[in-house]
């Protein structure tokens, strides 16, 4: 029985001793070939982009070059739509690959063209963005994203001014075995799984044994966006309630006005 | 009756426009004086269909033949072409209807991207200067950007209390209600607060002159 498990030990510990040595490898890789040849392809774009820049020159040689770009794909049987953006033709004039991959490396130009980037600079603004993949998303959000990320910035300093608060003043307090907590009792916070009743009654199940700073933040940045509309719910309530009272102020005024008596008839 | 039928505005004089640009722009139209496609966008009940509905009229009178294109027919290129194209030489050969200056057609609530934009893109073009497109829209932004470069957009808000404020009081005086025009503003900006809604205004005037008749 011990030998058995002195076995599995020791494989276990010959796969660890292999993997860690898979890390090494891939280390290696990614300081040296992967980063050569991402920095050759930062460079080709680059020059993707000045080729782009001195064909934009006049419109007449943007024509003419896109012309015969498209004449040239069209003969190594690779469609182009009417609708695709110049920028993208010359793309997919050099890489020659799918529409996708295209559509990512147009993107990541188009960004630096916004931001003014000049040729020589792209392949440190790219490798600054975190990669082509990470440039595009950088630069390619959406308006709903936007705002809701705005609307996370506003409101994290009073998630943190509040659960701060809460600390003095929580809505329970109550024990757990030290185990539960021995890896997380210094985070900033923990974890608790609950289950919540429709009434807002919550039974505390058990806390989770771990932490991540991605969870910290995730949990943060959903009370931010919670605060935010309660808080659009409480002005909506505000300004509902201002319009009734400003009805039944007019109702009765109007009323008050009405010519009830022969009299008031008269002069009204 | 409800006030929001019984007063609509009948012809462009009669409309509020919420500021002096929206203004602007829309005298552009309705003295003739563009022919770009038109997109009206803006929050609901804000007078876009009121404005497709006047410009024609503004222009030709309240006889004038609207072509109405459902939005939903623009997810097809066949339709499209069916419901929005007309030849030159056709053009040429026929006048529009009752001796109209122009022919005119309106799509209502484009709420999203169309399938047919490449169609409705030709058409726009082929069609240009011959007909006057008027597009209404909740929302621009799904709006196909090659429609949007093609047309002069729009937008159309709310009508600010202090706009509003003498069409209520007309409204109420009409209705036999006296009221000071400091009563009848702070009651057209708390609705203006929560709703932002010209619809809304005319809620609580039918609720003020319910009130005062029968209450």
């Amino acid at each position: 029985m011990a030998n058995t498990s002195i076995k599995i030990n020791n494989s276990a510990t010959s796969i660890i001793e292999r993997a860690d040595s898979l890390v090494r490898e891939r280390e290696d890789f990614e300081g040296k070939e992967y980063a050569r040849s991402n920095a050759r392809l930062y460079s080709i774009l680059g020059e993707v982009l000045q080729m782009y820049l001195d064909a934009s020159i006049s419109k007449t040689l943007l024509k003419t070059t896109i012309e015969k770009m498209k004449a040239v794909l069209k003969e190594n049987n690779i469609r182009v739509q009417t609708n695709t953006v110049a920028l993208t033709l010359f793309v997919r004039y050099v890489f020659r690959t799918d529409r996708q991959r295209s559509m990512n490396y147009s993107r990541t130009l188009d960004a630096a063209i916004k931001n003014k980037i000049s040729p020589s600079s792209l392949p440190q603004f790219i490798e600054d963005c975190g990669g082509v993949e990470s440039c595009k998303k950088l630069f390619q959000k959406s308006a709903k994203t936007i705002t809701k990320e705005e609307v996370i910035q506003k409101y994290l300093p009073q998630v943190n001014e509040v659960l701060t608060e809460k600390i003095e003043n929580p809505l329970a307090t109550f024990k757990v075995g030290s185990e539960f907590v021995e890896e997380t009792y210094k985070s900033e916070f923990i974890f608790i799984i609950a289950k919540a009743e429709k009434n807002g009654n919550i039974k505390a199940l058990s806390a989770v044994p771990n932490m991540s700073e991605g969870m910290n933040k995730w949990a943060k940045q959903k009370l931010a966006l919670f605060l935010s509309s309660q808080q659009d719910k409480a002005n909506k309530n505000r300004k509902a309630t201002n319009k009734e009272k400003a009805l039944a102020k007019v109702k009765a005024v109007s009323k008050n006005k009405t010519p009830t008596t022969v009299g008031e008839l008269l002069t009204a | 009756m409800n006030t929001n039928y019984k007063y609509r505005p009948k012809n462009i004089e009669e409309f509020i426009f919420a500021n002096d640009k929206l203004e602007c722009q829309i005298r552009k139209y309705s003295e003739n004086r563009s022919m770009l496609p038109l997109i009206l966008h803006g929050k609901f009940g804000t007078g876009k269909s009121l404005l497709a509905e006047l410009i024609p009229k503004a222009i030709d009178g309240n006889e004038v033949f609207v072509n109405y294109v459902n939005a939903e027919d623009l997810n097809s290129a066949n339709e499209v072409r069916t419901k929005f194209f007309r030849s030159s030489q056709f053009d040429h050969l026929f006048t529009p209807p009752n001796g109209q200056k122009n022919n005119y057609t309106v799509v209502e609530e484009v709420n999203f991207d169309p399938k047919a934009k490449g169609a409705l893109r030709v058409c726009l073009d082929k069609m240009a200067n011959r007909e006057l497109f008027i597009f209404t829209t909740n929302d621009v932004h799904k709006i196909d950007e090659g429609l949007l470069s093609r047309s002069e957009v729009v937008e159309v808000s709310p009508i600010p209390p202090d706009r509003f404020l003498s069409r209520a009081q007309f409204i109420f005086r009409n209705e036999g209600i006296d009221l000071s025009d400091s009563e009848v503003f702070n009651l057209l900006d708390a609705v203006y607060e929560a709703d932002g809604d010209n619809r809304s205004y005319y809620k609580v005037l039918d609720e003020v002159i319910e009130s005062y008749l029968f209450n």
